[in-house]
């Protein structure tokens, strides 16, 4: 502790105060601001918590994967519109299945579904996961994601945008609501 | 009527036959010889036996020595002479302990007997106090044979001479131990002799040598 | 209504009676079974009859009457058998233990008929089995009947010899020899602490005296000096506890109790282990009168400490029936560690909470007998059934043995403290007399008892996790190998043995009220009225401690239970969780099937814990990964070994037992085996002796 303490008083501070931050870094794209503003409302009033997503892929390319990874980074921060990815379908309100379904990945898909408590979504993310997209007629693969498991709500794309996806997640609440309204 | 210093004279010169006997064993490798001079042993007890009782008129000694005549001099010579000639082993090749230092051994024995055995003979007055000392040489000469020799027939016979000491003890300290005592300790040793017999047979069948040294492999 | 030594006398003769019909029988048939389970029956009801009679009795004092008084049946020393209140309790013990447990090993035992297929495997003589049986639960009745030195010790050891016998019954495994031997040094050595302990405390009475009757070792113990008393007193600590399982004598348990027939650990752990309590209550409650506060003060320390390594070590213990022995150790502790608090009581002067104290020891000591006995018994049907203890190969049990797996649970959740079952009601009391005690006066009682305090509650909160261990790893998910895949349920004798077990659990959870008085009149008539306060007070459903500290109706409790519980289920179902509910497979990550590789297992169960206390266990981590191939990637073997330090095996007995050897090969070196050198020593001692002695 002692050597802590001398070296701190002989050292001193190294690190050097941080340089004017240029204004355009602060930006907010106002269309996101916009949708994410009305998603975390709605998941407010309808959940009174965030929506939890289970990310599935189900044998994507991971380009789809990439944009949802986006949507976590700074600049989107999905997190504060009412969006949280979450570790397992157990936790899952709404399941976000990317890629067309391979015949591997078929049943851990079906298993999944089956997982997640009721009510529940499942959103289909990109052109593979609607209908096979690029990979369609390939031997490796089924389909789409409703060809193995129902599904609420095709975002299409190759792969769909982040603001795409915020948007088509606005959608997916609404369905969202229209089940769990329709248990009670 | 003899004096009693006559007696006396006798009766040691009997008692170094004895031990005289005794260091022959101890020295012959032979064991038939060995076997013949514990009988000329016996007899010199028998012998002595006898003339104690003349001596002293004890009557029963008179048949006490009739049956160390009979079972010790002739009967168990005959016993050992038979094992060993159906075992095929007349010498004591390789004893654990040399001849000429056996002897010296031996000596070194009597010498121990006399100096324990001297208060015991200072302190009684009977006629035959000088040859108690050789007496007790003799039971300490047997267990030593019995110590140092392999053969089993050698170690039998050790324990004879062992045996033929306490008798002659009991000859010259007490004139004999009552007879029944006397003639039931006989039995014991002839009865012991002959399990003795058979089981030297069956040592050598099994380990197909009398030497008792291959016994030890029995220890756990 | 029944005369007690006739009572008594009809008891002996049925064990007796048993013990020959028994060894008469064909071996193989079910009749020397139920011979042996019948006699047995019969005989605990004799002895429950008489431990009726025992504590029903209103006598002044400890209430003992002198039974039977039997001249020449041994050469040198009567036997004398008195009934008092102490002893009608451990013969209610024996009894409530010895019924379910006779009648469980009808079924039991069937194990070791030889069978057709493989004849002669598991096949032992189930004669013998039973004379040695009937003989143990006759020792042990007689031995707390027993009011003379000589009765006693003759029948400890013939208890000890019995057990020893019933442990190493399944004689062909070296496991089980090796254990019977440790058992037998372990119970010798005590005997002799027993031994040099009563020739003390006998004093000056021991000359010329071969009966040495209670009653007057009372009277010498009260002349003894203080000294004596004390040592006495520590001679008896240690034999008592070393048959009680106290460290650093409980070597033993672990490997006996495992190795033993299950109905015999039953009755090992259920009631054997208790007569070292026994011995020491009377001891020191009764002979010696109480004695000074160090010696509760120690009993406390110790039982503490047992209760702690007890229960820590049947933690990492993954072996069904050895987990149970730890757990004995530790409940063993839980009960010296009382018993110690009464004697700290006492001898401040304070009665009141002495009977309090007491009194949750004689209770845990009955409640334990009937949960552990009901523990190890449903050990056995597991044994039975799947033929392996190892906790890493079973699972899956409740739905292949449902009863089984039931009885365990009750079993289980009584030895963790949890209302409404009986261990609740014992552990709650002598949490109270603990809690109660800042009224001492002394500073120096205060730190003891409150680290009693300390150990009992962190104690309480390990069994707990050590029994959802137990119960969770060998009955729930999936059988983790094809015994325990393929494994049924338990024969109906012995689902019924648990089952009368199971339910007086609860039942001395319930009415605990009906039996507490008895246990009170025992601890007054040692330790005399409450005073200053009151201690404990019963009242129709109701105990009180102290002066308004605490209070507790386990029926009451009990049934507000059930009706939370009922409440709960009414208001789910009105939710209407019924139609919601959907079923589907266990979530496997998405994998196709469920296997048994995915469950937790028991070491991953122990090993926080074995962490967190890692400077106790100093756990050795040894992994060998064997990689035939090139690369390092494709495992063939992986073992992975994660053993813990066995302090007491290794630092104490380790270290005798070696000295031991080392004396015994140095003496080996003289012992040449050769007939010369055995016949050279005779000479040259002779010799030599004759020399010296000369003159």
């Amino acid at each position: 502790m002692w050597d802590m303490i001398r070296k701190i008083r002989q050292v001193g501070i190294l690190t050097e105060p941080l340089p004017p931050f240029p204004a355009e870094y602060t930006q907010q794209d106002p269309q996101v601001e916009l949708v994410g503003g009305e998603l975390q409302q709605r998941t407010r009033i309808l959940l009174g918590r965030s929506l939890h997503i289970r990310q599935v892929d189900a044998g994507s390319d991971n380009a789809a994967e990439l944009e949802i990874i986006a949507l976590g980074n700074p600049y989107y921060d999905m997190e504060r519109f009412g969006l949280h990815i979450v570790a397992s379908p157990r936790h899952a309100d709404c399941l976000m299945v990317t890629g067309p379904v391979t015949r591997n990945m078929a049943l851990p898909l079906l298993r999944t579904y089956e997982a997640t408590p009721d009510p529940k979504i499942v959103v289909a993310v990109g052109d593979a996961a609607r209908d096979g997209g690029i990979f369609r007629g390939s031997y490796a693969i089924i389909g789409g994601v409703d060809q193995v498991v129902p599904v609420d709500l095709y975002i299409p794309g190759d792969p769909p945008t982040p603001l795409e996806l915020l948007t088509g997640m606005l959608i997916a609440l609404d369905r969202y609501r229209g089940k769990s309204s329709r248990r009670e | 009527m003899l004096t009693s210093d006559g007696f006396i004279r006798i009766l040691n010169l009997l008692s170094v036959g004895v031990l005289v006997t005794g260091m022959l064993i101890l020295w012959r490798r032979s064991l038939l010889s060995a076997v013949q001079i514990f009988g000329v042993q016996s007899l010199l007890l028998a012998l002595m036996a006898v003339w104690i009782a003349f001596y002293t008129g004890a009557a029963h000694l008179y048949l006490i020595a009739f049956l160390v005549a009979a079972i010790k001099a002739v009967a168990i010579p005959v016993l050992l002479s038979r094992i060993i000639r159906r075992l095929d082993v007349y010498t004591e090749i390789e004893p654990y302990i040399g001849v000429a230092t056996s002897l010296l051994v031996g000596a070194g024995l009597v010498v121990v007997a006399y100096f324990v055995m001297q208060p015991v003979a200072d302190a009684t007055n009977l006629p035959t106090h000088n040859a108690l000392p050789l007496a007790f040489a003799m039971v300490l000469l047997g267990l030593f044979i019995t110590v140092s020799r392999k053969k089993a027939v050698t170690q039998i016979l050790g324990f004879l001479v062992l045996e033929n000491g306490i008798f002659m003890l009991a000859v010259l300290a007490t004139y004999g131990v009552p007879t029944i005592v006397e003639i039931g300790v006989f039995l014991d040793l002839f009865v012991g002799i002959l399990i003795m017999e058979v089981l030297v047979y069956r040592i050598n069948q099994t380990f197909e040598s009398v030497d008792t040294h291959v016994l030890d492999e029995l220890r756990g | 209504m029944f005369d007690a030594t006739l009572v008594l006398i009809v008891l002996v003769a049925i064990h007796l009676a048993g013990a020959v019909a028994v060894y008469l029988t064909r071996q193989e048939s079910l009749l020397t079974r139920q011979l042996n389970g019948i006699f047995g029956i019969a005989g605990g009801v004799m002895a429950l009859i008489l431990a009726l009679i025992g504590l029903q009795r209103n006598l002044p004092g400890s209430g003992s009457t002198v039974l039977l008084s039997l001249e020449g049946v041994m050469p040198f020393a009567p036997l004398e058998f008195t009934l008092d209140r102490l002893s009608s309790f451990f013969l209610l013990l024996i009894a409530v233990v010895g019924i379910p447990v006779s009648l469980y090993s009808i079924d039991y035992m069937r194990e070791y008929v030889s069978h057709p297929d493989q004849p002669g495997a598991h096949a032992y003589n189930l004669g013998l089995f039973g004379v040695a049986y009937q003989i143990f639960i006759l020792s042990m009745i007689l031995v707390v009947l027993a009011s003379t030195t000589f009765t006693f010790l003759f029948l400890w050891e013939l208890m000890a010899l019995a057990s020893y016998f019933l442990v190493v019954f399944e004689h062909r495994h070296r496991d089980t020899q090796e254990a019977g031997t440790l058992y037998l040094i372990m119970t010798h050595l005590g005997f002799v602490a027993l031994f040099i302990g009563f020739m003390l405390l006998s004093g000056p009475a021991l000359v010329g005296n071969t009966t040495l009757s209670f009653s007057e070792l009372r009277i010498s113990a009260l002349a003894l000096p203080s000294t004596q008393r004390d040592i006495v007193f520590l001679l008896m600590f240690i034999g008592f506890g070393s048959k009680a399982g106290m460290i650093p004598f409980h070597v033993w348990l672990p490997q006996a109790h495992p190795a033993a027939p299950s109905p015999v650990s039953a009755l090992m752990s259920g009631v054997m282990i208790k007569l070292g309590i026994y011995g020491l209550l009377r001891i020191t409650l009764d002979l010696l009168g109480g004695g000074p506060g160090w010696w509760g003060g120690l009993i406390l320390v110790v039982g503490g400490a047992s209760a702690l390594y007890g229960i820590l070590y049947a933690l990492v213990d993954h072996n069904l029936k050895r987990l149970l022995a730890y757990s004995s150790v530790e409940n063993a502790g839980i009960i010296l560690l009382a018993s110690g608090a009464a004697l700290v009581f006492w001898s401040a002067g304070n009665t009141a909470l002495a009977t309090l104290a007491l009194v949750g020891a004689l209770y845990h000591i009955l409640n334990h007998g009937v949960f552990k006995s009901l523990l190890f018994m449903g050990a056995g049907a597991v044994l039975q059934s799947t033929h392996t203890l190892d906790m890493e190969s079973l699972g899956g049990l409740i739905k292949r043995m449902p009863w089984t797996a039931l009885f365990f649970l009750v079993g289980s959740v009584s030895i963790a403290a949890l209302p409404p079952f009986n261990g609740f009601v014992g552990e709650w009391i002598i949490l109270q007399s603990l809690l109660l005690s800042l009224a001492l006066p002394s500073q120096g009682a205060h730190i003891f008892l409150t680290l009693g305090l300390g150990a009992l509650a962190l104690t309480g909160g390990l069994v707990a996790a050590a029994f959802v261990k137990a119960f969770g790893i060998s009955f729930l998910a999936l059988p983790r190998s094809a015994q325990a895949d393929q494994a049924t349920e338990a024969p109906r004798l012995m689902r019924w043995a648990m089952g009368i077990n199971a339910v007086l659990c609860l039942l001395l959870g319930l009415l605990a009220t009906l039996l507490l008085p008895a246990l009170q009149g025992i601890s007054r008539a040692y330790l005399g009225p409450d005073q200053p306060t009151v201690g404990l007070a019963i009242s129709g459903l109701e105990v009180r401690t102290g002066t308004d500290f605490g209070s507790l109706s386990p029926l009451l409790l009990g049934i507000l239970l059930a009706l939370l519980a009922l409440i709960a289920l009414w208001g789910l179902r009105l939710a209407g969780i019924n139609e919601l509910t959907r079923r589907s497979m266990t979530w496997a990550c998405g994998r196709f099937t469920l296997s048994p590789r995915m469950e937790y297992t028991a070491t991953a169960f122990a090993n926080p814990l074995k962490r967190i206390f890692a400077f106790l266990y100093q756990p050795v981590r040894a992994l060998t990964i064997e990689t035939p191939g090139a690369s390092p990637h494709f495992a063939q073997d992986i073992s992975y070994r994660n053993p813990v330090r066995l302090w007491f095996e290794e630092y104490l007995y380790g270290p005798v037992a070696r000295g031991i050897v080392w004396l015994a090969r140095r003496a080996s070196l003289v012992q040449h085996g050769s007939l010369h050198l055995y016949l050279t020593y005779i000479l040259s001692i002779l010799v030599i002796l004759l020399v010296l002695t000369r003159g």
